[in-house]
């Protein structure tokens, strides 16, 4: 027994532990590389194999086989799929089918076969509707098993109607064994997996799902609703049981005492017959004496007892009795009549059965003792409960008043109703009580009929059987109505709450993205549909609020974008009069304000400083720091100091306070506009195109330094180059060679380098909106991410004249080519005279004192200004080191005897010219006149 | 430059175009020392002239001091350019200018 119950609990175990194998070969070996379909053929055959193996180490008892076959199946379908549940639930069902045939239970086959295939369609099902392809949790798991086995029961009766007490007692046996075992089995092969794939952990630490609770308290309002309706028809069923037992044993009861005093009554009737023949013969003493009669009476016409046996009784009144006065109505129509055993008119004392028969005279009367009757009908007693039967099982049993058995069915092995509990008190006749009866458990219930106890009896299984089954047949049916019932509300509570309510968080969602357009429109129910109106309008007044905000930002950053611009230079206006060089800048913002600037300023009429920087960053924050780095370069450079030293000493300044960890980029040079030197530091900023007069358009190769305001105490390189005039230098922010277009390729430098060489400009700011659009066109529809910002400057020169060994008369050459410039400016008569003076005199005194003994070389450059024109003429040379301006005015005021010529010259020009500076630069006298025209 | 020179006993009038600066000035000192001596009246014709530079200067007032010996000398039709330079080098006060 131990041994077949071990060989069960093993079949029920082999799927916890195949589903676990499965699921950790999915997870590690090459088995997870099969396509779907041949997964679920195989764990289907797998499970299908498991769950012959489940039917075949069964238990037989009383025609069926208890079994674990059902868990196989389920935890096919529920953890690896539908289709290997529908396969293992084909498979197990008709292997179970053809069980038959090697001796399994024959009994439930239809049932057991039929239950296999609904368990793989159920877990099926399940599966892809109630779980949506998870696994389902270990206590869901336990009900689903109970729920499926509690079916499985259910058919058993169903299908075995014409027998309920059998299938009754089978599914008594079964139930208590299959519904734990293949229950435990699923809920094992659930948790194992939940195990291995450590998903318990993660469920703990998520919040209860609306269906958990759902589900939760469903399951206890049907558990409370389950074991009161059970109560319930446990007690009515039990009440029925109990009325219908007391019908069938007083009937049998009822039945019996009539047969016997039937019996009784026709024995006596025909005695008295006798008795009427035998008083042709013989005196009525005698006939009482040999029949053992207790009374022998004739009585007359008028009622009165008018011979008898008993001599006493002679003269007695019929009519004075209750009991005698029922023979007066054999002086009537009534031929014969027999009354029942009782006590006597005469005498209460005495009990006696009488019966009667009509006579010429009046009627005859005889009367039986007790126990004279009973000699007289025990045989017919006896017979009369051989073939009775009480219900099934039950029987009658007729016993003498020692309460000895004289009459029971063979099987009765008792002699007296007291041999087993002697000292039992016997209940009144007509109730039902219970007593043990042949080691049996009975309902009991008995009557005194002739002297006889007639005790029908019904044994206590068979009483309450109908109970039995109505409480089982009821409590399954109720588990499968409630288990139905907890899907579908489960069903319908996905479909009318949690369903929409994911609806609704995922147009949430979309709005946490960004995009306050959608619209959350789930109007199913009242409920749902305000709740969406809620949300709309919530995210209508957002919205309004968001816009205005972001209205009163655009137009604050409209502001701070003005300042911006404000503050970087008008380059084309502010230069446009210059005929040395020719310059253009532009800022083109991403969005608001941006991190990127450049700035142009002249420090002196020969140095024009040029930088471009971007700040890491947009918006505000970029824009103020734009402003500080701007201004600290500036001033700097204004001071005087050497860019190697403005950039030392602006990245120190910025350092301090920049706790946003802000930097900048940046590019400044300063051009020599009277040779075209470009000094220059780079403070890791992108290198510019220079191109050179004869060539293109190529990237300057130079070490950047670090950024500005990264790092304090960097110290920054001067470098250097030189431009010819024609030449040009561009400068770019990365918002050039960065710019994105929608396929997500950059601009790059090459395309830049390449824009430029593509053609010849006639300005610069030809060449910046060129460069611009020619990004444009590459961005085409994608944003702008980044400031688009440019400089371009061309060095155009300064016109001059030189020459390697200048004579006097060169001072003609020198005076031509300044005339040739004024003229182009228009210059009045009065200031070109003047100005020719003045060459003629600086001129003539280079070449007379400059080189003494000697030839040198003298070059003269002339440039101007606009607004109010000015033109400057440089005279550069490389004899005695003389500043002119240090000697003392002459005496004007001498006579011409006195006049001394010297220094006349040089005090002429002095006069006429509006300014006259001298430096000596690089071994060259420098002297540099200026004159307003 | 041009000189034109128009003597009329031991008075002459020398009328000068052009210019009169570091090239033109020795030609004009060359040409007034040939002719100076015994002249009394020295007339500069300055209505062609330009411009005088300083070289210019010297040779006017080395003329200057020659006549102041020897007689006088004039200088007429002086354009307001050259009136300018005069008077800035203080030669308006040693000169004789009509």
């Amino acid at each position: 027994m131990l041994y077949s119950y071990l060989k069960l609990g093993l079949a029920a175990f082999l799927p916890v532990i195949a589903a676990a194998l499965i699921y950790l070969a999915d997870k590690n070996t090459s088995f997870q590389k099969l396509s779907y379909k041949n997964k679920q053929l195989i764990i289907g055959i797998i499970f299908g194999c498991l769950a012959i193996i489940g039917t075949e180490f069964g238990i037989p008892i009383k025609g069926v086989q208890m079994n674990a076959r059902d868990a196989a199946v389920l935890s096919a379908g529920l953890f690896f799929g539908a289709p290997a549940g529908i396969i293992s639930g084909i498979i197990g069902a008709v292997e179970r089918w053809f069980a038959v045939y090697h001796g399994v239970g024959a009994f439930s086959q239809v049932a057991c076969s039929v239950s296999t295939l609904l368990a793989g369609i159920y877990s099926a099902l399940l599966r892809k509707f109630m779980f949506e392809n998870k696994k389902p949790s270990t206590f869901i798991s336990l009900a689903i098993g109970v729920v499926m086995e509690v079916f499985h029961m259910t058919m058993i009766f169903l299908t075995t109607m014409h027998q309920p007490d059998k299938a009754m007692e089978i599914v008594k046996a079964c139930s208590p064994v299959m519904i734990p075992l293949n229950g435990i089995s699923v809920m094992l092969t659930s948790l194992l997996i939940a195990v291995i794939s450590k998903e318990s952990r993660k469920k703990e630490r998520r919040n209860t799902r609306i269906s958990q609770t759902i589900q939760r308290w469903l399951l206890l309002t049907v558990t409370l609703a389950f074991v009161f309706t059970s109560a319930f028809v446990f007690r009515f069923q039990d009440e029925a049981a109990s009325n219908q037992a007391d019908q069938l044993l007083s009937l049998a009861v009822d039945e019996t005492a009539a047969d016997i005093i039937d019996a009784s009554d026709a024995n006596l009737l025909n005695l008295t017959y006798e008795v009427q023949n035998d008083l042709k013969t013989e005196n009525l003493e005698s006939i009482a004496k040999s029949r053992g009669l207790a009374e022998i009476s004739l009585v007359n016409k008028d009622g009165f007892i008018f011979n008898s046996n008993i001599k006493e009784y002679i003269g007695f009144d019929m009519s004075s009795g209750r009991q005698s006065a029922e023979f007066l109505k054999l002086l009537g129509n009534n031929s014969e009549y027999v009354q029942g055993y009782g006590p006597i008119s005469s005498n209460e004392s005495i009990s006696r059965k009488y019966a009667g028969i009509k006579t010429d005279y009046g009627f005859l009367q005889v009367g039986y003792d007790s126990d004279t009757l009973q000699s007289d009908i025990d045989k017919e007693v006896i017979g009369i409960t051989k073939n009775r039967h009480v219900g099934q099982t039950g029987c009658i049993m007729i016993l003498d008043s020692q309460l000895n058995i004289i009459s029971a069915p063979s099987s009765m092995k008792m002699k007296n109703l007291l041999q087993s509990a002697p000292r039992i008190e016997i209940p009144d006749s007509d109730t039902t009580f219970t007593m043990n009866i042949n080691g049996q458990e009975c309902r009991c219930r008995y009557r005194l009929a002739e002297g006889y106890y007639i005790f029908s009896v019904l044994p206590e299984s068979e009483a309450v059987q109908m109970r039995n089954i109505a409480v089982y047949v009821n409590s399954f049916m109720e588990i499968l109505v409630f288990a139905i019932l907890f899907i579908l509300i489960y069903l319908l509570i996905k479909r009318v709450v949690v369903n929409r309510i994911k609806s609704i968080n995922s147009s949430l969602a979309t709005i946490t993205s960004g995009n306050l357009d959608v619209v959350v429109d789930v109007r199913s129910n009242e409920e749902f549909a305000s709740l969406s109106d809620d949300i709309n309008s919530t995210v209508d007044t957002l919205k309004k609020y968001i816009d205005e905000a972001s209205a009163r930002i655009d137009a604050e950053l409209e502001f701070a974008k003005n300042i911006q611009a404000s503050a970087l230079p008008n380059v084309s206006a502010a230069f446009s009069k210059r005929n040395d060089f020719d310059i253009f800048a532009s800022m083109n913002p991403a969005k608001e304000v941006g991190g990127d600037f450049y700035d142009v300023y002249t420090t002196d009429s020969d140095t024009l400083n040029f930088l471009i920087a971007d700040v890491s960053g947009k918006g505000i924050p970029a824009a103020m720091f734009m402003m500080r780095a701007m201004t600290e370069l500036k001033s700097l450079t204004e001071s005087g100091q050497p860019i190697n030293e403005v950039f030392t000493n602006s990245n120190n300044a910025l350092c301090t306070g920049n706790d946003a960890g802000m930097f900048v980029t940046a590019w400044q040079g300063g051009i020599d506009l009277s040779d075209g030197t470009v000094r220059f530091a780079n403070a890791g900023h992108n290198p510019p195109l220079v191109k050179h007069s004869d060539g293109r358009f190529e990237y300057l190769k130079s070490r950047a330094g670090l950024v500005l305001a990264g790092m304090e105490g960097i110290k920054y390189k001067m470098q250097e180059f030189k431009l010819e005039p024609g030449d040009i230098v561009y400068l770019y922010t990365d918002g050039v060679t960065e710019a994105t277009n929608s396929s997500n390729e950059l601009y790059g430098e090459d395309r830049l380098r390449d824009a430029l060489n593509s053609r010849d400009f006639e300005s610069m700011e030809e060449l910046c909106k060129f460069v611009k659009s020619d990004v444009d066109s590459f961005v085409g529809e994608a944003p702008q991410f980044d400031d688009i910002t440019m400089v371009a400057l061309k060095y155009i020169g300064i016109p001059s004249v030189s020459f390697e060994e200048a004579e006097i008369q060169d001072v003609e050459k020198v005076t031509a080519f300044v005339e040739a410039e004024l003229e182009k400016l228009d210059c009045p008569m009065k200031s070109a005279m003047q100005i020719n003076i003045a060459i003629d005199e600086l001129f003539s005194n280079i070449v007379r004192y400059g080189y003494p003994n000697k030839k040198g070389p003298v070059t003269v450059k002339f440039k101007y200004h606009t607004d109010p024109t000015a033109v400057f003429i440089r005279f550069e040379d490389e004899g005695i080191p003389y500043n002119p301006l240090t000697k003392e005015d002459p005496d004007i005021t001498l006579s011409a005897e006195e006049r001394d010529i010297g220094g006349l010259g040089v005090f002429v020009v002095k006069k006429t010219m509006d300014d006259m500076r001298y430096k000596y630069e690089n071994g060259k006298n420098i002297l540099t006149i200026k004159k307003l025209i | 430059m041009e000189i034109i020179k128009n003597q009329n006993g031991t008075s002459l009038e020398i009328a000068i175009e052009g210019r009169l600066d570091t090239m033109t000035a020795p030609e004009f000192e060359a040409e007034i020392s040939n002719a100076i001596s015994g002249i009394t009246s020295l007339v500069l014709d300055f209505a062609k002239l330009e411009y005088v530079s300083s070289a210019g200067l010297r040779v006017i007032l080395s003329a200057q001091k020659i006549m102041n010996k020897q007689g006088e000398m004039k200088i007429k039709n002086v354009n307001s350019e050259i009136m300018d330079v005069f008077e800035i080098t203080g030669f308006s006060d040693i000169l004789t200018i009509e």
